[in-house]
């Protein structure tokens, strides 16, 4: 399942993000996957599906420091402005993450919120982003095995994609 | 669009082997190594059906394989082994070699006895901790243990040689190592920025996930000739290290994969899963890719090359004696991710394939060109690690594996938990006091990993390995048993 967004889907996410279940965003839910681990996002649009998205992928990666909550050893805040395109919603969905990923396990910047723009299968973001105490991720990639991605009959929008650990 | 029956056919052939029927869009048939009761744990998961689907792929040869440990991984199954022929359309596809290319395992053996070691066991595992970087982040911060990135690519060009050219080893490690340590047809210049610029502080670095130094004492002995050949002494101790080419490789897969998905429907090749993303073998994208994996198998190489130098530093200096004195020789190192080109026979013809194996151990033959020297007779030397409180493997390789899977065998035990079901059956367990009280002393960057690794998250390799020996696709000939763990 893939989806296109009819016109163009924006937000700006807010820096204090509520957790949902088991320390994840709200919105998203952890599959069981025996080898690996998998997320079911759901979000009223697009751009509030990549964000929440983005918050589960730092939760995961980087466990044991909470999305937005400052914690006392990560740095300031960073910006990062950047636009990514892909074959299709699901496609641009792995790109983003893989993205966000390869920032926090090279660079050490763990995504914080942003504002979000989704049009057809490009993104364009500014990141807020936090300085981890050092570069590193606990999982090793986002996969594109089960991955799904589009909107609901209701307007609505869910997705399903497994990070490799 | 549907590849494949909802049902899926499949047949026992005998004790250990299960057919998968050609059906639906298959190419070929699928072939699972497997007694009925492992089987039944196999069918719990949808790795049958990712079996089946690598047999969609065009230009397959032979058979799409199952190894006993197999289990649902993303695209191809964690446990598959498939060949395909440059010369039928047969492709490449970077899930057909996992995110850790050239993820493998590599065994010293030493002359030093456990009763021996036993007074310096913690010692030694804290130094071993000091001295390898293990867990997420743990990378060299030191300017003389970062490398440039001019550096990497040439870890990149030249493997293990390169590791050992800077005095992290020796010559006869080069040549107890699969391939030499160096696959030649590396192309450096295929391996982006990015993957060069995650190498550069983790080279000589465990990782976290199922990554592991691991001390074991050698407990079992099945066959005397073998393991003489392999110098292992019963309650000697010996070291397995697995790891692979860290996030430098995960960035390479991740950035080919990408490439990928466009040019397979350029090539007008359906996927049934799109981590099955692929191009032609003779392409530009499945050649960019081959001389990238390769790379980045040689930064594996050198990975695990230069993490054998440290711990070998560590014993000698616990144990006082250089590890030339304490015996501390590489058996083997071998890899259970990637795909290589080789030469099988398939009916009367040679033909020269390139056989990708996700989770699965090359296991060549007794008299094989690849196989070193010292083990010509008894066959390639086979790392099968389990969890981390019961027992590792050492098996061969042999004739028959040659003749039905392409020379591959199993890895290790398979999960039998998700990481999430792991960690709720330990909560409240002091983990660390239980490895200790079983004789075992552990050491770990992040609790969490342990618990995820618990051994009852794992299947008992044990299981594994006896249909492996059972099917003649691996011989065993000794049992390790974990005294000392580093984990990431």
């Amino acid at each position: 399942m893939s989806g296109r967004p009819g016109r163009g889907s924006r937000i700006r996410s807010p820096a204090a993000g509520r957790p949902g279940v088991a320390g994840l965003p709200e919105g998203v839910r952890e599959l069981d996957h025996t080898a690996d681990v998998g997320v079911e996002i759901t979000a009223p649009d697009a751009a509030t599906l990549f964000d929440r998205a983005a918050r589960a992928l730092r939760s995961l990666a980087v466990p044991g420091v909470a999305g937005s909550a400052r914690p006392a050893d990560a740095e300031e805040a960073h910006t990062h402005t950047l636009e990514l395109a892909a074959a299709d919603v699901a496609a641009l969905l792995v790109r983003w993450l893989s993205e966000l990923l390869y920032r926090i396990d090279a660079l050490g910047l763990a995504y914080d919120s942003a504002d979000i723009e989704i049009e057809q299968a490009t993104v364009r973001a500014r990141l807020r982003e936090t300085r981890l105490p050092e570069p590193g991720a606990h999982i090793k990639a986002v996969t594109y095995h089960g991955l799904a991605c589009g909107p609901r009959p209701d307007g609505s929008w869910r997705a399903r994609v497994i990070f490799d650990v | 669009m549907t590849h494949l029956p909802d049902r899926l056919e499949i047949r026992q052939i005998d004790d250990c082997r299960w057919l998968i029927p050609r059906q639906g869009r298959m190419n070929a048939d699928g072939l699972v190594f497997a007694d009925r009761p492992l089987m039944e744990t196999i069918r719990d998961d949808q790795s049958l059906r990712q079996v089946a689907n690598v047999a969609c792929l065009p230009g397959i040869v032979g058979r799409s394989i199952g190894m006993p440990d197999i289990h649902w991984g993303y695209g191809f199954a964690i446990g598959g082994v498939a060949a395909f022929d440059p010369d039928a359309g047969g492709v490449i596809s970077p899930g057909g070699v996992g995110y850790d290319i050239n993820c493998g395992v590599r065994l010293l053996r030493s002359d030093v006895t456990l009763d021996e070691l036993r007074p310096r066991l913690g010692r030694l595992m804290d130094r071993i901790m000091r001295d390898v970087p293990a867990g997420v982040g743990e990378g060299y911060d030191s300017d003389d243990r970062t490398l440039t990135a001019r550096e990497v690519r040439e870890v990149l060009a030249r493997g293990a040689t390169w590791a050992v050219e800077r005095g992290y080893g020796t010559a006869d490690d080069l040549a107890h190592t699969e391939a030499g340590g160096r696959l030649p047809s590396a192309e450096p210049d295929r391996v982006g920025g990015r993957a060069v610029e995650r190498g550069r502080a983790q080279l000589g670095t465990v990782g976290s996930g199922n990554h592991f130094i691991e001390l074991g004492c050698v407990r079992e002995i099945y066959d005397e000739r073998a393991a003489s050949a392999l110098r292992l002494g019963l309650g000697s101790v010996a070291v397995l290290i697995h790891s692979g080419s860290r996030g430098l490789g995960h960035q390479v897969c991740t950035d080919h994969l990408e490439a990928m998905l466009s040019a397979a429907s350029r090539y007008g090749i359906e996927l049934p899963d799109r981590q099955l993303a692929c191009a032609p073998l003779t392409s530009p994208e499945g050649r960019d890719y081959l001389g990238a994996m390769a790379a980045a198998a040689n930064f594996a190489f050198a990975n695990r090359q230069v993490m054998s130098h440290r711990v070998r530093d560590a014993f000698a200096h616990v144990l006082e004696r250089s590890w030339e004195e304490l015996g501390l020789a590489l058996v083997y190192d071998v890899a259970h991710n990637n795909a290589k080109w080789e030469t099988h026979r398939i009916g009367s013809a040679e033909r020269r394939l390139c056989v990708h194996r996700k989770g699965a151990t090359r296991a060549f033959p007794p008299g094989h060109p690849e196989v070193p020297d010292a083990y010509r007779d008894i066959g390639q030397p086979v790392l099968i690690p389990g969890d981390m409180g019961r027992y590792s493997y050492v098996l061969v390789g042999t004739a028959t594996a040659f003749a039905e899977t392409f020379g591959s065998t199993c890895h290790g035990a398979g999960r039998r938990m998700s990481r999430r079901q792991a960690k709720k059956s330990v909560r409240g367990r002091d983990l660390e006091r239980e490895f200790r009280e079983r004789g075992i002393e552990v050491r770990s960057a992040s609790r969490a990993t342990v618990a995820e690794e618990v051994p009852e998250a794992y299947k008992d390799v044990a299981d594994v390995v006896r249909v492996v020996d059972a099917a003649g696709i691996g011989r065993r000939v000794a049992r390790l048993e974990p005294v000392g763990v580093l984990k990431g």
